[in-house]
Protein backbone atom coordinates (compact mmCIF):
# COMPACT_ATOMS: atom_id res chain seq x y z
CA UNK A 1 0.00 0.00 0.00
CA UNK A 2 1.53 3.63 -1.06
CA UNK A 3 1.75 6.10 1.87
CA UNK A 4 -1.03 7.94 0.12
CA UNK A 5 -3.31 5.26 -0.05
CA UNK A 6 -2.77 4.42 3.50
CA UNK A 7 -3.70 8.58 4.14
CA UNK A 8 -7.12 7.86 2.54
CA UNK A 9 -7.20 4.73 4.26
CA UNK A 10 -7.82 7.21 7.81
CA UNK A 11 -9.22 5.32 10.79
CA UNK A 12 -11.04 7.98 11.75
CA UNK A 13 -13.47 8.64 8.47
CA UNK A 14 -13.42 5.27 6.94
CA UNK A 15 -11.28 3.27 4.66
CA UNK A 16 -11.41 3.52 0.71
CA UNK A 17 -14.24 2.04 -0.94
CA UNK A 18 -13.64 -1.53 -2.58
CA UNK A 19 -13.32 -1.48 -6.36
CA UNK A 20 -17.06 -3.07 -6.74
CA UNK A 21 -18.35 -0.17 -4.65
CA UNK A 22 -19.88 2.76 -7.29
CA UNK A 23 -18.45 5.17 -5.08
CA UNK A 24 -14.98 3.83 -6.33
CA UNK A 25 -16.34 4.60 -9.82
CA UNK A 26 -13.39 6.82 -11.73
CA UNK A 27 -14.78 10.65 -12.05
CA UNK A 28 -17.57 10.04 -9.51
CA UNK A 29 -16.58 12.27 -6.70
CA UNK A 30 -16.13 14.40 -9.49
CA UNK A 31 -19.17 14.67 -11.26
CA UNK A 32 -20.71 14.98 -7.90
CA UNK A 33 -18.73 17.55 -6.93
CA UNK A 34 -19.42 19.08 -9.93
CA UNK A 35 -23.31 19.08 -9.74
CA UNK A 36 -22.73 20.21 -6.56
CA UNK A 37 -20.89 22.96 -7.02
CA UNK A 38 -23.33 23.88 -10.14
CA UNK A 39 -26.52 23.47 -8.23
CA UNK A 40 -24.63 26.04 -5.07
CA UNK A 41 -23.91 28.45 -8.13
CA UNK A 42 -27.51 28.18 -9.66
CA UNK A 43 -29.32 29.46 -6.19
CA UNK A 44 -30.76 32.23 -7.86
CA UNK A 45 -32.19 30.54 -10.39
CA UNK A 46 -33.36 27.69 -8.49
CA UNK A 47 -35.12 29.75 -5.58
CA UNK A 48 -37.62 31.40 -8.01
CA UNK A 49 -38.59 28.13 -9.41
CA UNK A 50 -41.90 26.63 -8.72
CA UNK A 51 -42.96 29.17 -6.89
CA UNK A 52 -42.94 27.96 -3.68
CA UNK A 53 -39.97 31.15 -2.39
CA UNK A 54 -36.58 30.37 -1.54
CA UNK A 55 -37.18 28.79 1.84
CA UNK A 56 -38.56 24.96 0.68
CA UNK A 57 -35.81 25.26 -2.31
CA UNK A 58 -32.88 26.13 0.11
CA UNK A 59 -33.56 23.94 2.74
CA UNK A 60 -34.08 20.96 0.28
CA UNK A 61 -30.76 21.95 -1.95
CA UNK A 62 -29.03 21.87 1.52
CA UNK A 63 -30.54 19.07 3.00
CA UNK A 64 -29.52 16.91 -0.11
CA UNK A 65 -26.16 18.25 -0.29
CA UNK A 66 -25.43 17.29 3.50
CA UNK A 67 -26.80 14.10 2.75
CA UNK A 68 -24.61 12.98 -0.50
CA UNK A 69 -21.50 14.55 1.26
CA UNK A 70 -22.10 12.58 4.50
CA UNK A 71 -22.93 9.28 2.42
CA UNK A 72 -19.94 9.28 0.31
CA UNK A 73 -16.99 7.82 1.95
CA UNK A 74 -14.61 10.38 3.43
CA UNK A 75 -10.85 10.54 2.56
CA UNK A 76 -8.00 11.82 4.60
CA UNK A 77 -8.54 12.89 8.24
CA UNK A 78 -5.72 11.51 9.88
CA UNK A 79 -2.71 12.96 11.44
CA UNK A 80 -4.59 15.99 13.19
CA UNK A 81 -2.17 18.27 14.34
CA UNK A 82 -4.65 19.72 16.69
CA UNK A 83 -6.90 19.14 19.15
CA UNK A 84 -10.21 20.54 18.00
CA UNK A 85 -11.07 23.19 20.61
CA UNK A 86 -7.99 25.83 20.16
CA UNK A 87 -8.64 25.22 16.24
CA UNK A 88 -12.19 26.17 17.15
CA UNK A 89 -11.54 29.22 18.93
CA UNK A 90 -8.89 30.82 16.51
CA UNK A 91 -11.79 30.16 13.72
CA UNK A 92 -14.49 31.55 15.74
CA UNK A 93 -12.37 34.39 16.76
CA UNK A 94 -11.26 34.82 13.79
CA UNK A 95 -15.23 35.32 12.77
CA UNK A 96 -16.29 37.51 15.74
CA UNK A 97 -13.58 40.01 14.77
CA UNK A 98 -14.86 40.01 11.52
CA UNK A 99 -18.22 40.76 12.65
CA UNK A 100 -16.75 43.67 14.67
CA UNK A 101 -14.59 45.41 11.97
CA UNK A 102 -17.83 45.13 9.88
CA UNK A 103 -20.18 46.13 12.04
CA UNK A 104 -23.31 48.38 10.90
CA UNK A 105 -27.08 47.41 10.87
CA UNK A 106 -27.16 45.52 7.23
CA UNK A 107 -26.64 41.94 6.39
CA UNK A 108 -29.08 40.24 8.79
CA UNK A 109 -31.96 38.34 8.57
CA UNK A 110 -34.74 38.43 11.12
CA UNK A 111 -33.46 36.00 13.97
CA UNK A 112 -36.46 34.01 13.35
CA UNK A 113 -36.15 29.85 14.56
CA UNK A 114 -36.51 29.10 11.04
CA UNK A 115 -33.84 31.42 9.63
CA UNK A 116 -31.28 30.37 12.19
CA UNK A 117 -32.51 26.71 11.15
CA UNK A 118 -31.98 27.08 7.12
CA UNK A 119 -28.57 29.06 8.34
CA UNK A 120 -26.73 26.43 10.28
CA UNK A 121 -27.85 23.64 8.07
CA UNK A 122 -26.80 26.03 4.84
CA UNK A 123 -22.99 26.26 7.05
CA UNK A 124 -23.28 22.39 7.84
CA UNK A 125 -23.83 21.27 4.42
CA UNK A 126 -21.60 23.35 3.06
CA UNK A 127 -18.66 22.47 5.44
CA UNK A 128 -19.69 18.60 4.87
CA UNK A 129 -19.36 19.05 0.95
CA UNK A 130 -16.52 21.65 0.87
CA UNK A 131 -14.36 20.51 3.34
CA UNK A 132 -15.48 16.66 3.04
CA UNK A 133 -16.01 15.57 0.00
CA UNK A 134 -14.31 17.94 -2.00
CA UNK A 135 -11.05 18.50 0.36
CA UNK A 136 -10.91 14.70 0.55
CA UNK A 137 -11.02 14.26 -3.84
CA UNK A 138 -8.37 17.23 -3.82
CA UNK A 139 -6.08 15.22 -1.28
CA UNK A 140 -5.11 13.56 -3.90
CA UNK A 141 -2.79 16.70 -5.42
CA UNK A 142 -1.69 17.14 -2.18
CA UNK A 143 -2.58 19.01 0.93
CA UNK A 144 -1.69 22.42 -0.39
CA UNK A 145 -4.24 21.58 -3.57
CA UNK A 146 -7.08 20.66 -1.61
CA UNK A 147 -6.82 23.54 0.70
CA UNK A 148 -6.31 26.21 -2.25
CA UNK A 149 -8.96 23.84 -4.50
CA UNK A 150 -11.99 24.03 -2.10
CA UNK A 151 -11.46 27.80 -0.91
CA UNK A 152 -11.39 28.64 -4.36
CA UNK A 153 -15.00 26.65 -4.95
CA UNK A 154 -16.49 27.75 -2.07
CA UNK A 155 -15.59 31.27 -2.84
CA UNK A 156 -16.75 31.04 -6.99
CA UNK A 157 -20.12 29.47 -5.46
CA UNK A 158 -21.46 32.37 -3.48
CA UNK A 159 -20.51 34.82 -6.88
CA UNK A 160 -24.07 34.04 -8.64
CA UNK A 161 -25.47 34.87 -4.55
CA UNK A 162 -24.08 38.16 -3.46
CA UNK A 163 -21.62 39.43 -6.24
CA UNK A 164 -18.14 39.28 -7.78
CA UNK A 165 -16.92 41.60 -4.96
CA UNK A 166 -17.61 38.60 -2.09
CA UNK A 167 -14.92 36.71 -4.23
CA UNK A 168 -11.84 37.96 -1.70
CA UNK A 169 -14.08 37.70 1.46
CA UNK A 170 -15.00 34.38 1.07
CA UNK A 171 -11.90 33.04 -0.39
CA UNK A 172 -10.37 34.16 2.74
CA UNK A 173 -13.02 32.76 4.71
CA UNK A 174 -12.63 29.21 2.87
CA UNK A 175 -9.10 29.19 3.26
CA UNK A 176 -9.36 29.49 7.44
CA UNK A 177 -11.87 26.69 7.66
CA UNK A 178 -10.06 24.31 5.36
CA UNK A 179 -7.03 25.12 7.44
CA UNK A 180 -9.53 24.18 10.49
CA UNK A 181 -10.11 20.92 8.45
CA UNK A 182 -6.16 20.36 8.28
CA UNK A 183 -5.58 21.16 11.27
CA UNK A 184 -8.46 19.13 13.24
CA UNK A 185 -8.45 16.14 10.86
CA UNK A 186 -12.25 16.65 11.20
CA UNK A 187 -14.35 18.71 8.84
CA UNK A 188 -16.94 19.26 12.04
CA UNK A 189 -14.64 21.63 13.30
CA UNK A 190 -14.76 23.94 10.14
CA UNK A 191 -18.78 23.21 10.36
CA UNK A 192 -19.15 24.76 13.92
CA UNK A 193 -16.91 27.48 13.18
CA UNK A 194 -19.38 28.20 9.88
CA UNK A 195 -22.59 27.62 12.11
CA UNK A 196 -21.23 30.28 14.76
CA UNK A 197 -20.35 32.97 11.73
CA UNK A 198 -23.79 32.41 10.29
CA UNK A 199 -25.51 33.00 13.99
CA UNK A 200 -23.41 35.88 14.45
CA UNK A 201 -25.04 37.78 11.38
CA UNK A 202 -27.98 37.12 12.64
CA UNK A 203 -28.42 37.11 16.35
CA UNK B 1 14.39 14.72 19.05
CA UNK B 2 11.77 13.44 16.67
CA UNK B 3 9.48 14.75 19.69
CA UNK B 4 10.94 18.50 19.29
CA UNK B 5 10.72 18.58 15.28
CA UNK B 6 7.09 16.99 15.60
CA UNK B 7 6.67 19.79 18.51
CA UNK B 8 7.69 22.67 15.36
CA UNK B 9 6.00 21.19 13.22
CA UNK B 10 2.95 21.64 15.13
CA UNK B 11 3.61 25.31 15.96
CA UNK B 12 4.54 26.42 12.42
CA UNK B 13 1.15 24.83 11.50
CA UNK B 14 -1.11 26.96 13.92
CA UNK B 15 1.28 29.70 13.04
CA UNK B 16 -0.39 28.77 9.24
CA UNK B 17 -3.79 29.05 11.11
CA UNK B 18 -2.89 32.27 12.74
CA UNK B 19 -1.74 33.85 9.45
CA UNK B 20 -5.01 33.37 7.42
CA UNK B 21 -7.28 34.27 10.43
CA UNK B 22 -5.28 37.61 10.03
CA UNK B 23 -5.19 37.61 6.54
CA UNK B 24 -9.11 36.52 6.79
CA UNK B 25 -9.40 40.33 9.24
CA UNK B 26 -7.26 42.04 6.76
CA UNK B 27 -9.60 41.31 3.71
CA UNK B 28 -12.89 41.84 6.21
CA UNK B 29 -11.85 45.33 6.51
CA UNK B 30 -10.74 46.04 2.76
CA UNK B 31 -13.86 44.96 1.57
CA UNK B 32 -15.70 46.95 4.83
CA UNK B 33 -13.99 49.68 3.25
CA UNK B 34 -14.14 49.48 -0.67
CA UNK B 35 -17.78 47.99 -0.90
CA UNK B 36 -19.56 51.20 0.32
CA UNK B 37 -21.86 49.51 2.89
CA UNK B 38 -20.59 47.31 5.32
CA UNK B 39 -20.58 43.60 4.55
CA UNK B 40 -20.90 40.31 6.35
CA UNK B 41 -18.25 38.60 8.08
CA UNK B 42 -19.43 35.31 5.96
CA UNK B 43 -21.96 35.68 3.20
CA UNK B 44 -24.03 32.48 3.77
CA UNK B 45 -27.35 30.61 4.55
CA UNK B 46 -30.70 31.57 3.87
CA UNK B 47 -29.68 34.42 0.66
CA UNK B 48 -28.51 37.94 1.88
CA UNK B 49 -30.85 40.10 4.08
CA UNK B 50 -30.65 43.07 5.94
CA UNK B 51 -32.25 43.53 9.36
CA UNK B 52 -33.38 46.14 7.65
CA UNK B 53 -36.91 45.08 5.87
CA UNK B 54 -37.61 46.78 2.43
CA UNK B 55 -40.64 46.79 0.70
CA UNK B 56 -38.59 46.42 -2.36
CA UNK B 57 -35.44 45.03 -1.60
CA UNK B 58 -31.94 46.77 -3.72
CA UNK B 59 -30.03 43.61 -5.54
CA UNK B 60 -27.80 43.10 -2.49
CA UNK B 61 -30.29 41.89 -0.42
CA UNK B 62 -31.70 39.29 -2.51
CA UNK B 63 -34.49 37.30 -1.93
CA UNK B 64 -34.64 36.59 1.37
CA UNK B 65 -36.16 40.31 2.38
CA UNK B 66 -38.93 39.80 5.24
CA UNK B 67 -41.38 42.43 3.51
CA UNK B 68 -42.54 44.79 6.09
CA UNK B 69 -46.37 45.08 6.46
CA UNK B 70 -48.84 47.45 7.18
CA UNK B 71 -50.76 47.94 10.86
CA UNK B 72 -51.69 50.18 13.29
CA UNK B 73 -52.18 50.35 16.62
CA UNK B 74 -55.25 51.68 18.79
CA UNK B 75 -54.69 54.82 21.45
CA UNK B 76 -57.43 54.88 24.16
CA UNK B 77 -58.19 58.13 25.55
CA UNK B 78 -58.35 58.32 28.95
CA UNK B 79 -60.79 60.37 31.11
CA UNK B 80 -61.42 62.09 27.09
CA UNK B 81 -57.36 62.95 27.04
CA UNK B 82 -55.21 61.14 25.17
CA UNK B 83 -51.83 59.23 27.11
CA UNK B 84 -48.89 59.70 26.86
CA UNK B 85 -47.55 56.94 24.11
CA UNK B 86 -45.27 55.41 21.75
CA UNK B 87 -46.59 53.40 19.01
CA UNK B 88 -45.11 51.95 16.13
CA UNK B 89 -44.88 50.13 12.61
CA UNK B 90 -44.97 46.20 12.85
CA UNK B 91 -41.60 46.35 11.05
CA UNK B 92 -40.18 49.09 14.14
CA UNK B 93 -38.47 50.98 11.51
CA UNK B 94 -41.11 54.08 12.17
CA UNK B 95 -42.00 55.05 15.88
CA UNK B 96 -44.17 57.91 17.22
CA UNK B 97 -43.99 58.95 20.48
CA UNK B 98 -46.69 61.41 22.05
CA UNK B 99 -47.45 63.17 25.20
CA UNK B 100 -50.48 63.19 27.00
CA UNK B 101 -53.40 65.27 25.18
CA UNK B 102 -51.39 65.44 21.80
CA UNK B 103 -54.36 64.34 20.23
CA UNK B 104 -57.34 66.81 20.36
CA UNK B 105 -60.97 65.26 21.74
CA UNK B 106 -63.18 63.98 19.37
CA UNK B 107 -67.18 63.71 19.76
CA UNK B 108 -68.40 60.25 20.03
CA UNK B 109 -64.84 58.62 19.61
CA UNK B 110 -62.60 57.94 22.56
CA UNK B 111 -60.23 55.99 20.27
CA UNK B 112 -57.16 57.12 18.08
CA UNK B 113 -56.02 54.52 15.32
CA UNK B 114 -52.68 54.61 14.65
CA UNK B 115 -52.03 53.39 11.40
CA UNK B 116 -48.37 52.72 9.61
CA UNK B 117 -48.17 51.71 5.81
CA UNK B 118 -44.18 51.11 3.90
CA UNK B 119 -44.66 52.37 0.67
CA UNK B 120 -41.76 51.75 -1.92
CA UNK B 121 -40.03 55.16 -2.19
CA UNK B 122 -40.39 54.87 -6.24
CA UNK B 123 -44.28 54.95 -5.65
CA UNK B 124 -44.24 58.56 -4.11
CA UNK B 125 -42.34 61.94 -4.96
CA UNK B 126 -38.66 61.89 -5.51
CA UNK B 127 -36.34 62.72 -3.57
CA UNK B 128 -34.22 65.97 -4.36
CA UNK B 129 -30.65 65.47 -5.98
CA UNK B 130 -27.80 64.60 -5.57
CA UNK B 131 -29.84 62.35 -2.52
CA UNK B 132 -31.73 59.69 -2.91
CA UNK B 133 -34.16 57.54 -0.65
CA UNK B 134 -32.87 55.21 2.58
CA UNK B 135 -35.20 52.75 2.86
CA UNK B 136 -39.09 52.76 2.59
CA UNK B 137 -41.01 55.72 2.92
CA UNK B 138 -44.15 55.54 5.44
CA UNK B 139 -47.74 57.04 5.34
CA UNK B 140 -49.10 57.72 9.08
CA UNK B 141 -52.69 57.46 9.00
CA UNK B 142 -54.49 58.48 12.22
CA UNK B 143 -58.43 58.23 12.64
CA UNK B 144 -60.92 58.60 15.53
CA UNK B 145 -62.77 55.24 16.01
CA UNK B 146 -65.31 54.06 15.78
CA UNK B 147 -66.35 57.40 13.41
CA UNK B 148 -63.31 56.98 11.46
CA UNK B 149 -62.62 60.72 10.94
CA UNK B 150 -59.49 61.75 10.67
CA UNK B 151 -57.24 63.63 12.67
CA UNK B 152 -55.81 66.42 10.87
CA UNK B 153 -53.56 67.75 13.93
CA UNK B 154 -51.95 67.24 17.21
CA UNK B 155 -52.31 69.41 20.32
CA UNK B 156 -48.69 69.51 21.27
CA UNK B 157 -45.66 67.96 19.41
CA UNK B 158 -44.19 64.34 19.41
CA UNK B 159 -41.59 62.91 18.03
CA UNK B 160 -41.03 59.88 15.05
CA UNK B 161 -38.21 58.36 14.93
CA UNK B 162 -37.23 56.36 12.16
CA UNK B 163 -34.86 53.76 11.40
CA UNK B 164 -33.32 53.51 8.37
CA UNK B 165 -30.15 50.96 6.14
CA UNK B 166 -27.71 53.78 5.76
CA UNK B 167 -26.51 56.46 7.01
CA UNK B 168 -29.45 59.24 7.23
CA UNK B 169 -29.37 62.86 6.01
CA UNK B 170 -32.54 64.45 6.48
CA UNK B 171 -36.02 63.69 7.54
CA UNK B 172 -38.78 64.28 5.00
CA UNK B 173 -42.15 65.23 5.00
CA UNK B 174 -45.44 65.27 2.07
CA UNK B 175 -49.22 65.76 3.46
CA UNK B 176 -49.70 63.86 -0.29
CA UNK B 177 -46.28 61.73 -0.68
CA UNK B 178 -45.84 64.23 -4.07
CA UNK B 179 -43.73 66.71 -2.98
CA UNK B 180 -41.22 66.58 0.15
CA UNK B 181 -40.65 69.28 3.02
CA UNK B 182 -37.14 69.12 5.13
CA UNK B 183 -38.16 68.53 8.56
CA UNK B 184 -35.36 69.32 11.15
CA UNK B 185 -33.71 66.29 11.82
CA UNK B 186 -31.24 64.90 14.68
CA UNK B 187 -29.39 61.96 14.46
CA UNK B 188 -29.91 59.76 17.21
CA UNK B 189 -27.31 57.80 18.93
CA UNK B 190 -26.01 56.28 15.33
CA UNK B 191 -26.19 58.11 11.44
CA UNK B 192 -29.02 54.94 10.89
CA UNK B 193 -31.50 56.15 13.76
CA UNK B 194 -33.39 59.71 13.20
CA UNK B 195 -35.55 61.60 14.30
CA UNK B 196 -37.58 64.70 14.20
CA UNK B 197 -41.03 66.47 15.82
CA UNK B 198 -44.38 64.70 14.88
CA UNK B 199 -46.88 67.42 14.49
CA UNK B 200 -49.27 65.92 11.56
CA UNK B 201 -49.77 62.14 9.97
CA UNK B 202 -48.62 62.04 6.27
CA UNK B 203 -46.04 60.53 4.20
CA UNK B 204 -42.44 59.97 5.71
CA UNK B 205 -39.50 59.57 4.31
CA UNK B 206 -35.53 60.30 5.14
CA UNK B 207 -32.63 60.46 2.46
CA UNK B 208 -29.38 59.63 2.03
CA UNK B 209 -26.14 61.69 0.23
CA UNK B 210 -24.52 57.87 0.22
CA UNK B 211 -25.23 57.13 -3.03
CA UNK B 212 -26.63 53.54 -4.48
CA UNK B 213 -24.34 50.84 -4.47
CA UNK B 214 -24.46 50.03 -8.08
CA UNK B 215 -24.71 46.27 -9.12
CA UNK B 216 -21.60 45.70 -10.95
CA UNK B 217 -23.66 42.46 -12.86
CA UNK B 218 -26.83 44.38 -13.30
CA UNK B 219 -28.96 43.30 -16.09
CA UNK B 220 -27.14 39.95 -17.11
CA UNK B 221 -29.26 37.99 -15.01
CA UNK B 222 -29.92 34.48 -15.85
CA UNK B 223 -27.16 34.50 -18.93
CA UNK B 224 -24.59 35.49 -16.53
CA UNK B 225 -25.58 33.25 -13.74
CA UNK B 226 -25.91 30.03 -16.40
CA UNK B 227 -22.51 31.53 -17.62
CA UNK B 228 -21.24 31.19 -14.10
CA UNK B 229 -22.33 27.72 -13.54
CA UNK B 230 -20.69 26.62 -16.50
CA UNK B 231 -17.31 28.21 -15.31
CA UNK B 232 -17.23 26.86 -11.82
CA UNK B 233 -18.77 23.27 -13.01
CA UNK B 234 -15.27 23.23 -15.76
CA UNK B 235 -12.98 24.52 -12.59
CA UNK B 236 -13.99 21.56 -10.86
CA UNK B 237 -13.85 19.11 -13.82
CA UNK B 238 -10.23 20.53 -14.63
CA UNK B 239 -9.32 20.46 -10.35
CA UNK B 240 -10.91 17.13 -10.79
CA UNK B 241 -9.84 15.39 -14.02
CA UNK B 242 -7.46 17.34 -15.70
CA UNK B 243 -4.77 18.30 -13.16
CA UNK B 244 -4.85 14.85 -11.38
CA UNK B 245 -4.19 13.18 -14.76
CA UNK B 246 -1.24 15.86 -15.57
CA UNK B 247 -0.19 15.31 -12.45
CA UNK B 248 -0.35 11.03 -12.53
CA UNK B 249 1.58 11.03 -15.61
CA UNK B 250 4.58 13.47 -14.73
CA UNK B 251 4.83 10.95 -11.98
CA UNK B 252 4.59 8.10 -14.16
CA UNK B 253 7.35 9.76 -16.49
CA UNK B 254 9.72 10.75 -13.66
CA UNK B 255 9.51 6.83 -12.12
CA UNK B 256 10.16 5.75 -15.60
CA UNK B 257 13.00 8.63 -15.72
CA UNK B 258 14.87 7.31 -12.49
CA UNK B 259 13.60 3.24 -13.20
CA UNK B 260 15.85 4.18 -16.56
CA UNK B 261 18.28 5.91 -14.50
CA UNK B 262 18.49 2.66 -12.18
CA UNK B 263 19.28 -0.04 -14.45
CA UNK B 264 22.09 2.25 -16.29
CA UNK B 265 23.51 2.82 -13.06
CA UNK B 266 23.12 -1.19 -12.46
CA UNK B 267 24.38 -2.12 -15.89
CA UNK B 268 27.38 0.48 -15.29
CA UNK B 269 28.68 -1.81 -12.26
CA UNK B 270 28.18 -4.76 -13.65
Amino acid sequence: MSHRTAAFASPSEGALPPRTSPFAAPGAVVAVAALGCGLLTARPILVGLGGVGPGPVLVTLFSALLAVSLLWPARGGADPAWRPIPVLLLGVGAFALGRLLTGGPVAAPAATPFVIAVNSLAAVAEEAFFRRLVYGALLTGGPAAALLGSSILFAAVHVTVYGAWVLPLDLAAGLLLGWQRQASGSWAVPAATHVVANLLVVL
Amino acid sequence: MTEVRAAGRRRRRFGVGVGLAGLYGAVVLATGLTAGHPVRPLLDGAGVTTPYRWVKPPWYVGSANVKPTAGHTDITFVNGVSPLIGVNSPDSQVIINLPAGALPAHTGDNVVRASFTPIDPAKVGKVAKPNRADGNAYRVDMTYQPSGAPVTRIVTSGNIVMVVPDEAAKMLYSPDGKQWTELPTQILGDPNTVGSAFNTPGYYLVDTAIPAFANPNAGKGTKRTVGIVLVVVAVVLLLGYVVPTALKRSRAAQAEAAGRRRRTVKRHRR
